[in-house]
């Protein structure tokens, strides 16, 4: 009985603690606060506190790390989000970030350009890419 | 652009036959919002058909498009498509069209913005075209309803004959510390053929013109966190005439509207503040208008308590020769309203409105009182 308890209870629990990693290339110099990564994401900031551009990327919405950026970096919900950015792409504003599939094409992808900047489940971490923080 | 799942499509074609020297690819996106609203009065102090035609009890939901709701049920007043297709030239240069269709005008399809986009660098943006007029904070999203709170824009504030533009404006984006800013500045003119708002006043059977020339104005909007805040400024010749009594353009006469607001979205608690200020002396006097609006997000619903107010200040002596006690406008609006996303790209709204009429004996007879009940399903794909 304890044991069929503690199953669903792990898996709750890592669910529920997975960390959300901002990933830059390498080379990237960046100190950026969670609101400096907020305002990149949000395309209020166009680039890095170097003044060189920055891409943002995210990922699919609904995926559970997208979940978690938006929650602990963002401080919103797919919904306000979404609506966030209707906002913007009716009225001429601005476009979203690009989606990428996975965790693996988005370190490939941050790794490559130096102006790119992801997110990825901290699990994924390689040493390609360079962890700017993590939620 | 794969948000809000676009179908993407390529246009190999047409990207050959344009940039077949440079070697790049143009991008085709399409996207849209979809408001289906059913409203219906529950009572008011205006019984049967009024003076314009309309069936009453009956409340103004939308002045704009002439949306009014009236003693039964249908999904006339607030009901609209939207379809925007995105042309991506190259990475400066960007075409974008919106076609709208609403219950408000028999769903006919209608060309509301067509607009082209030259992006200078990551803060400038130049647009040139036809667009939505920025007159108030939520106007340049006014038909995208999954957007904003209510089922329909408070009536009191989001009121005015001209809508759209033909012009240009230049966006300069820029950041100020913690601060970041955008200043829109825009300059155009508009002429409204047969237009929807003047038939809440001359009858939903008439045909009015309006004109709007010389337009020239900015909007400055400072974000940091949790707060945003906008100031808006803007001046315009304006004319009319009634087709319908084989009426001549009326002689220009100059308009200043001016418009601040400002929102507090902090954790789950919302707050906001709009006034709007118009000086038409030359035409008939002032007009002022606001919404306060309080909300709490609560569990996947949304709750929120809104209270408006238009109010309009007749000149003793103008040149409409409009008399206080006859013509003058107005009324106060206070609405419920609860929000429950159904997923996070769909919503359902519940709108309960309260209509309070304070003005003179034309509106008082024609609209008077009311109270109405909304329901909305709200969709961006």
């Amino acid at each position: 009985m304890k044991k069929i308890l503690w199953v669903p209870l792990a898996l709750f629990s890592a669910s529920v603690f997975a960390e959300v990693a901002v990933v830059v290339h390498p080379s990237n110099a960046a100190a950026l606060n969670p609101e400096a990564i907020a305002q990149i994401y949000l395309g209020r900031s166009k680039s890095f506190p170097d003044g060189k551009a920055a891409l943002p990327l995210g990922q699919a919405e609904g995926s559970k790390t997208t979940e978690q950026f938006n929650q602990k970096v963002l401080n919103k919900s797919g919904s306000q989000i979404k609506a966030y950015w209707s906002k913007l792409v009716f009225t001429g504003k601005g476009t979203p970030p690009k989606e990428i599939s996975t965790d693996a094409e988005m370190l490939e992808l941050v790794s490559q350009n130096p102006s790119v900047i992801g997110y990825v489940d901290k699990a994924s971490v390689t040493d390609k890419v360079k962890v700017l923080a993590t939620f | 652009m794969n948000w809000l799942n676009p179908k993407q499509q390529a246009l190999p074609l047409l990207a050959c036959a344009l940039f077949a020297s440079s070697g790049q690819a143009a991008e085709f996106n399409w996207s849209g919002f979809l408001t289906l609203a059913a409203g219906k009065t529950l009572s008011g102090s205006v019984q049967g058909q009024n003076e314009v035609g309309i069936n009453c009890p009956c409340m103004i939901s939308d002045f704009s498009q002439s949306g009014v709701i009236d003693s039964s049920w249908d999904f006339a007043a607030d009901s609209k498509l939207g379809l925007q297709g995105n042309l991506q030239l190259s990475e400066q240069l960007s075409l974008t069209a919106q076609v709208v269709s609403r219950g408000a005008r028999d769903w006919d399809p209608n060309l509301e913005w067509v607009y082209a986009g030259w992006q200078l660098g990551d803060s400038d943006l130049i647009q040139v075209g036809r667009k939505r007029l920025p007159l108030f904070y939520y106007s340049e999203q006014q038909d995208v309803s999954f957007t904003y709170p209510w089922v329909h824009l408070p009536p009191q504030t989001y009121g005015w004959e001209a809508v759209n533009y033909n012009g240009i404006n230049w966006n300069h984006s820029f950041q100020a510390g913690d601060w970041s800013g955008l200043v829109n500045t825009f300059a155009g003119s508009e002429t409204r053929k047969d237009n929807d708002y003047m038939k809440i006043y001359n009858g939903i059977d008439s045909e009015t013109d309006t004109r709007w020339r010389k337009i020239i104005g900015a909007e400055v909007l400072m974000n940091r966190d949790w707060f945003e805040g906008r100031l808006m400024l803007m001046k315009s010749d304006t004319q009319g005439r009634i087709v319908s009594d084989n009426e001549d353009w009326s002689a220009p006469t100059e308009q200043m509207l001016f418009g601040a607001s400002g929102l507090i979205d902090y954790q789950d608690w919302i707050f906001s503040a709009e006034l709007f200020f118009s000086d038409r002396t030359e035409s008939y006097g002032r007009d002022l208008a606001y919404t306060l609006t309080t909300g709490k997000r609560l569990d996947g619903w949304a709750w929120y308590l809104t209270h408006g107010l238009y109010q309009q200040k007749i000149n003793a002596m103008n040149p409409l020769e409009l008399t206080t006690e006859a013509d003058q406008e107005k009324h106060r609006l206070s609405s419920v309203v609860v929000r429950f996303d159904v997923s996070s790209a769909a919503a359902v709204k519940i709108q309960l409105d309260h209509w309070q009429d304070g003005g003179g004996q034309w509106f008082k007879q024609t609209y008077g009182d009311a109270n109405a009940l909304s329901i909305s399903y709200d969709r961006v794909f």
